[in-house]
């Protein structure tokens, strides 16, 4: 009876020393200890089945490390009888089947003994089952989590290097409408410069000045004076011009107190000669000369690929008496600047995307699909403002809202 | 494992009584001394004890001084670190003293024991001294050393004997919550609650006029092993809730509350002596030792000298008897996992 009464009080204790970890090693070698402490085992050994190598790999031993060497793995014993007696160490050998893995016990005991040892184990074999695959599965869910984990970090540093390219796409495309752009400024004055020239060049061929006389000395001399002071006056409107393109393009890390009007002026003194070269009007309105503290070349690179986008469209449609208004104002503490073209609209289907990157609806060669997305970038995430695009009865109006300040 | 066993009453002996070679000193902890003195060719080290036990009697006052055979090694290992000793392939036996008050005795033990040979055996006791206060108890020639061990390891075979005498008085308990050395909960209940309407059930001592150590060591608890003997944890305080036991219990330990009488214990240690000595014959043996808790030395007061008769007993007359009185007992009887034990004797049979 008493033998009985502690039998029962041991399968309580080693019951309850099962599933005290959902890490597999600890719970298993904190279940050997309190087993083998409480039967009096010599030694214990946990095989865990691998199922990649379809090898038994040693989880835990306890007890003398130096019975390490009794144990054999578990494919010397897994088809005999579960109690084997070693009359060369004189030892008793207990192996419990948990699923896939085995358990060995080494014990110096009787045979009756080891037989009710082995009834004890086999009362809680299942729990010890349902632990064993309790503490798998969790592993198996932290290797999922660890795996989307590494999954979100790799998506996150593509985007990462996606925004990158994007901007530096952007920056590319920025150049090539800068260079045009520099192009049309210069057309003029190069073109006055060589008007210049010419007129000197035939002047002398045709000797239309008497050098012979002082008065045609005079007349030359005051002649090329002109024509060097005009040439001079050209190539200083032309370094004005590369001046203010570089301006524009340099980083503009600080912010700097500026009215929409100064930028405005700014974007003209860009872009102005080549919307005036296709005959676009520019008509602007000024209504509100409250200062904003922000990124100016930044808001007028904005400004710049709006006009810029509005000339297009007006071109790629012909529109007769292409119109663009500009007009800033303010609504509470938002200084707005508005600007409308007459060139019809934007699609209403485009419309909900123009701001997305790589959308385009111009030819792949005049297009990259990003000048809005930047713009939209800029004025909301580096500016704290919003952009919006609408369309008016006469065409497509951008709204860009910044705060005073 | 020793030679040469001998008792001394008075530290300045050691220069007369110590000749080339080294020592263990088993040291009474009312013994005056400041150190341990430097000797040329004689290295030695020490621990402090409650008592110190030889030829027979007890002693508060005095040393055993035990000679190393040539066989034997003696280190020093910090108990934190018990990886930094590593046992000779041919030992056969450890003698191990502890510090008695390290938290660590129970992982310092089973670690230095996992490392051992298939059949090394493993005897050992805790030291310290009766204010149970951890005091720096573990010496060297040119040190005091706290939370520390002495390990002496030998090729030689010892004879090991444990045995309480303890019986149930009312169990079991299951211990439900537990924190290293407290025992906070018995059966879902304050620790303390449930052993005290035990102990007041069974005997006229009451917590409030008596002390608590003088109850707890006539009624220890026993943690519960199939077909094997109680293991002894004896309660040393409490707050009114919790029991605080000397070594860890793990939590859902079987428990009783245990009794003895004074012929128990005075039984189980002639029993311990007799399993120690085993088949041995007399001419075999080179001495015996004995480790006997500080708390069965204060129970059975007067009558503890029938305990080492009882233990003398299973050898033959004028076989040396040596040893301490503990702070906590520690072996493997057989091959098993080894135990740190409280209220226990152990006896230890040296051959030659």
């Amino acid at each position: 009876m008493q033998q009985l009464n502690e039998q029962l009080l041991i399968t309580f204790e080693c019951v309850s020393a099962i599933g005290t970890s959902l890490h597999l090693a600890e719970m298993v070698e904190h279940f050997l200890k309190i087993f083998s402490r409480k039967t009096g085992a010599l030694a214990s050994i946990y095989w865990e089945y691998d199922t990649k190598t379809q090898n038994y790999q040693q989880l835990c031993l306890t007890g003398k490390k130096a019975f390490q060497e009794l144990f054999m793995p578990p494919a010397s014993f897994m088809h005999d009888a579960l109690i084997h007696y070693d009359k060369a160490n004189d030892k008793y050998f207990l192996h419990v089947k948990i699923e896939e893995d085995w358990i060995s016990f080494i014990f110096q005991t009787s045979a009756v003994e080891i037989e009710l040892i082995q009834s004890i184990i086999g009362s809680f074999q299942s729990k010890l089952e349902n632990a064993v695959r309790a503490c798998k599965n969790h592993l198996e869910l932290i290797e999922i989590n660890q795996t989307l984990e590494r999954r979100v970090e790799e998506e996150v540093q593509k985007n990462r290097d996606k925004d990158q390219h994007i901007l530096q796409q952007s920056r590319l495309a920025q150049m090539g409408e800068m260079i045009s752009m520099i192009a049309h400024q210069w057309r003029q004055p190069l073109g006055s410069i060589s008007a210049v020239a010419a007129s000197i060049k035939f002047k002398t061929t045709l000797n239309r000045f008497d050098y012979t006389t002082p008065e045609g000395i005079d007349a030359s001399k005051l002649f090329l004076s002109d024509a060097m002071s005009k040439i001079e006056s050209y190539v200083q409107f032309l370094t004005h011009t590369i001046d203010d393109f570089r301006n524009f393009f340099k980083p503009n890390k600080q912010k700097e107190s500026v009215t929409l009007a100064q930028l405005v002026n700014r974007t003209l003194d860009i872009i102005g000669k080549a919307l005036e070269i296709n005959g676009i009007t520019i008509k602007v309105e000024t209504r509100a000369s409250h200062e904003i503290f922000t990124y100016a070349n930044e808001v007028t690179q904005v400004i710049l690929n709006i006009l810029k986008n509005a000339e297009d469209v007006i071109k790629e449609r012909e529109i007769a008496h292409a119109q663009i208004f500009i007009t800033i104002e303010n609504e509470d503490s938002w200084q707005i600047i508005s600007i409308e073209d007459n060139a019809g609209g934007i699609p209403e289907h485009v419309l909900p995307h123009i701001f997305e990157p790589y959308f385009s609806t111009k030819s792949e060669k005049n297009g990259s699909g990003l000048g809005l997305y930047m713009s939209k970038t800029i004025i909301e995430e580096h500016c704290d403002g919003e952009i919006l695009a609408t369309n008016s009865p006469i065409g497509a109006k951008f709204i860009i809202k910044l705060q005073e300040g | 494992m020793f030679e040469c066993i001998s008792f001394i009453e008075h530290i300045e002996s050691l220069h007369v009584k110590l000749k080339k070679g080294t020592y263990l000193l088993l040291i009474a902890e009312e013994t005056p001394f400041l150190d341990l003195p430097k000797i040329a060719d004689v290295r030695m080290c020490g621990a402090i004890f409650p008592r110190v036990i030889f030829e027979g009697k007890t002693y508060a006052k005095g040393i055993v001084v035990a000679k190393l055979k040539e066989s034997s090694t003696m280190h020093i290992v910090e108990m934190d670190a018990p990886q930094s000793y590593h046992a000779a392939k041919n030992t056969n036996a450890i003698f191990a003293i502890v510090d008695g008050f390290s938290s660590q005795i129970d992982d310092f033990v089973e670690a230095i024991y996992t490392n051992l040979p298939q059949n090394t055996k493993f005897i050992g006791s805790g030291s310290g001294k009766t204010s149970f206060i951890q005091e720096p108890v573990i010496l060297d020639n040119e040190h005091f050393y706290m939370n520390c061990a002495i390990i002496v390891a030998s090729s030689m075979s010892i004879g090991i004997g444990v045995k309480h005498g303890w019986k149930s008085l009312v169990g079991p308990f299951i211990a439900t919550q537990c924190n290293g050395t407290s025992l906070e909960k018995i059966n879902y209940k304050d620790a303390f609650s449930i052993y005290q309407e035990a102990v007041e059930k069974d005997s006229d001592l009451r917590f409030e006029t008596t002390p608590f150590f003088k109850i707890s060591r006539r009624y220890p608890l026993g943690i519960i092993r199939y077909n094997k003997d109680f293991v002894v944890r004896e309660p040393v305080r409490t707050d009114g809730k919790n029991l605080v036991v000397v070594g860890n219990l793990d939590e859902n330990s079987v428990l009783s509350i245990l009794k003895a009488d004074k012929e128990d214990l005075i039984q189980a240690a002639q029993e311990a002596a007799v399993h120690s000595r085993g088949v041995l014959e007399a001419s075999d043996i080179e001495s015996i030792i004995v480790i006997d808790c500080v708390s069965r030395y204060l129970l059975l007061g007067d009558d503890f000298g029938e305990e080492l008769q009882a233990i003398a007993s299973a050898y033959q007359k004028n076989t040396l008897m040596w040893g301490a009185i503990s702070l906590g007992e520690i072996a493997n009887t057989n091959q098993e996992s080894i135990e740190f034990y409280n209220n226990t004797c152990v006896v230890g049979t040296f051959q030659k």
